[in-house]
């Protein structure tokens, strides 16, 4: 009782320093802290260090960096305008046209950055002035780039899974094979929604401008997407293919995305150092936050936080279903208020056990968690992508977000579908040999 | 003078930092030649694993300084500038201490390791001290970064990270 009541002053004192504006990787240390100082017999400070150390230079979070690098190197090419003329043409026939290149161009983007607001602000620089020039439908513009840029983090690579199997030491490579197809199926159903929605409001969708062009013609237009493709099969082909480690892959990549930005014209030392500075800007950030964390999941495993929730779980006899629709309302309700590398974190901190003594497979969980992890992104007040797009947009955020309440749903439904058809997640892992 | 002694100092470890995320590429990409002209490259996880811990500790203060160190901004934007201020100052004071105390403990640990004479696991084992050093300096320098807004605060001014400006494509 006693140590119940002590955990509970953790987990009050946690989100009044969240709420309160402490930098959330000093939060998470202080917690940790504090937590080692009550529990642990050793010197708290010499704890810290040790772990911070320990973890610091682990070999599977290089992966990190890379696949960040890589995507900060493409958002300063042209690679966002030739997606956008590469794919534009393929929508003419489907009800709701170039409203789609938002969906395809983001899925595509996705399988070679591992960031969702970079996916977003990658595809929004080119697609929203397109979409807004021809007359489409502004809400929509803006609620199916951001509802689509969330694809970033589920399609890999992706950093949301890098860090999962960092922290739950599930592997990145089967967590990159178990994110393909439930990308895919969120990829079908937002584009299914603008097709019904544009067949529904057929004003909002403005008269094309554009002459029927011919099947040939649209493959001719296509060849600008042949550099993007060619770097997807180099990088994810090498990943699944048993070729090279995450991070392999990823420096290939890197090296890939500078070729191309030299063909491109556009790689110059001032933008060679401005995406190397952000992608290391964005890694220490999250390094910082991972470093707290790993002292905090080790402090709250002495505090047996962990332990006693899972058993206070299991004593309430909830089914399997049951506690992952419980966790999946309350990461999304977090996820209004704090960003998705610090809803994983706190999870892999206090909710991992839990999950493993319930028997849910730590694999599908990963997959199950970053889709949820998603819909955060796009509820207000903090939802990045939200974030991002205000800041191409400059419109009011609450705008935006109601743009994407019907993507939420859906994010909803294909939370759904992986519940009642996990395999849509762990078929494919299982079927290749890694 | 101090005051230009310190920025060049954010900007040397920011710019060290920046240096060992090429040096993960460069590690990593001698792995991937070396495999396919089956040599041997000794080491080059470890040593690209070193890399990121240097950049990883030795970015924290240039990162604190650009303002893209992640916190809950939602609150502290609906505050009025005074409250909002007492609130940041708060923070501050939390976040020295935590820091000052990190650092310590980094730095001592270091101390240890180079007393002991640890070496590394590894093909090419080399003294652990080197590669911890880092993250003893970019503890440290996070301290002083940290310390220096402090003071500024005590002084009147805003923090500087204020002015910072979010470009939202480096967020994850």
């Amino acid at each position: 009782m006693e140590l119940l009541s002590s955990s509970f002053l953790l987990i009050v004192l946690l989100f009044a320093l969240l709420a309160g504006g402490l930098w959330i990787a000093v939060t998470l240390g202080v917690i940790g802290f504090v937590a080692l100082l009550l529990n642990s017999p050793a010197d708290p400070g010499a704890v810290m260090a040790t772990i911070s150390w320990g973890q610091s230079s682990s070999w599977p979070l290089t992966a990190l960096p890379m696949f960040i690098w890589m995507g900060e190197i493409l958002f300063r090419t042209r690679v966002s305008e030739d997606m956008f003329r590469g794919l534009a043409p393929w929508t003419n026939n489907i009800p709701g046209r170039l409203m789609h290149v938002n969906v395809f161009a983001s899925a595509v983007f996705a399988a070679v950055s591992g960031s969702s607001t970079a996916t977003a602000a990658t595809i929004g620089k080119i697609s929203l002035p397109e979409l807004l020039k021809r007359g489409y439908d502004e809400r929509m513009a803006y609620g199916s780039l951001a509802g689509a840029g969330t694809l970033g983090i589920l399609i890999p690579p992706s950093v949301a899974l890098i860090i999962y199997g960092f922290l739950t030491d599930v592997s990145i490579t089967k967590l990159f094979v178990a994110g393909v197809v439930p990308g895919l199926i969120l990829t079908v159903l937002f584009s299914c929604y603008i097709a019904i929605w544009a067949l529904v409001y057929p004003s909002k969708t403005p008269v094309s401008d554009e002459a029927a062009i011919s099947f040939g013609r649209r493959l001719y237009n296509s060849r600008r997407l042949i550099p993007v493709v060619l770097l997807i099969l180099g990088v994810m082909g090498s990943i699944y293919g048993g070729l090279a480690a995450p991070t392999e892959a990823a420096v290939l990549g890197v090296v890939g995305a500078l070729i191309l930005s030299a063909v491109y014209r556009s790689l110059t030392l001032k933008n060679f150092l401005e995406s190397l500075y952000g992608a290391m800007t964005t890694s220490v950030m999250l390094a910082f936050i991972l470093s707290a964390s790993s002292v905090l999941t080790v402090a709250m495993g002495y505090t047996g936080l962990p332990r006693d929730l899972a058993t206070w779980i299991g004593n309430l006899g909830l089914s399997q279903t049951e506690l992952i629709i419980v966790l999946g309302v309350l990461f999304v309700i977090l996820g209004m208020f704090i960003d998705g590398i610090s809803i994983l974190v706190l999870t892999a901190a206090i909710i991992i056990p839990m999950v493993q003594q319930a028997g849910i497979d730590l694999l599908w969980f990963g997959v199950y968690l970053v889709i949820v992890v998603e819909i955060g992104l796009i509820t207000p007040p903090v939802g990045f992508n939200l974030f991002v797009i205000q800041g191409i947009s400059n419109k009011d955020i609450v705008f935006i977000a109601r743009g994407a309440v019907p993507f939420f749903f859906l994010m909803i439904v294909a939370v759904a579908l992986l519940i009642v058809f996990p395999e849509i997640a762990t078929y494919l892992p299982s079927r290749v040999r890694l | 003078m101090i005051r230009s002694l310190l920025d060049k100092l954010y900007v040397l470890s920011g710019g060290l930092a920046a240096l060992a995320v090429l040096l993960i590429a460069a590690f990593t990409f001698a792995q991937i030649v070396g495999r396919l002209m089956n040599i041997l490259v000794p080491s080059a996880g470890d040593f690209a694993g070193y890399s990121l811990s240097a950049s990883s500790f030795l970015g924290l203060a240039y990162v604190l300084k650009k303002g893209e160190h992640i916190r809950v901004q939602l609150f502290l934007d609906r505050l009025g500038p005074k409250t909002r201020r007492r609130f940041e100052f708060v923070s501050l004071l939390i976040a020295n201490l935590f820091t000052g105390y990190f650092a310590f403990y980094t730095c001592k640990l270091l101390y240890q390791t180079y007393i002991f004479g640890e070496y590394t696991l590894g093909l090419v084992p080399i003294h652990k001290w080197i590669p911890m050093s880092f993250m003893a300096f970019g503890t440290v320098v996070l301290f002083i970064a940290f310390l220096d807004e402090f003071v500024a605060m005590l002084r009147g001014r805003d923090p500087s990270y204020y002015g910072a400006k979010r470009d939202g494509v480096s967020q994850a």
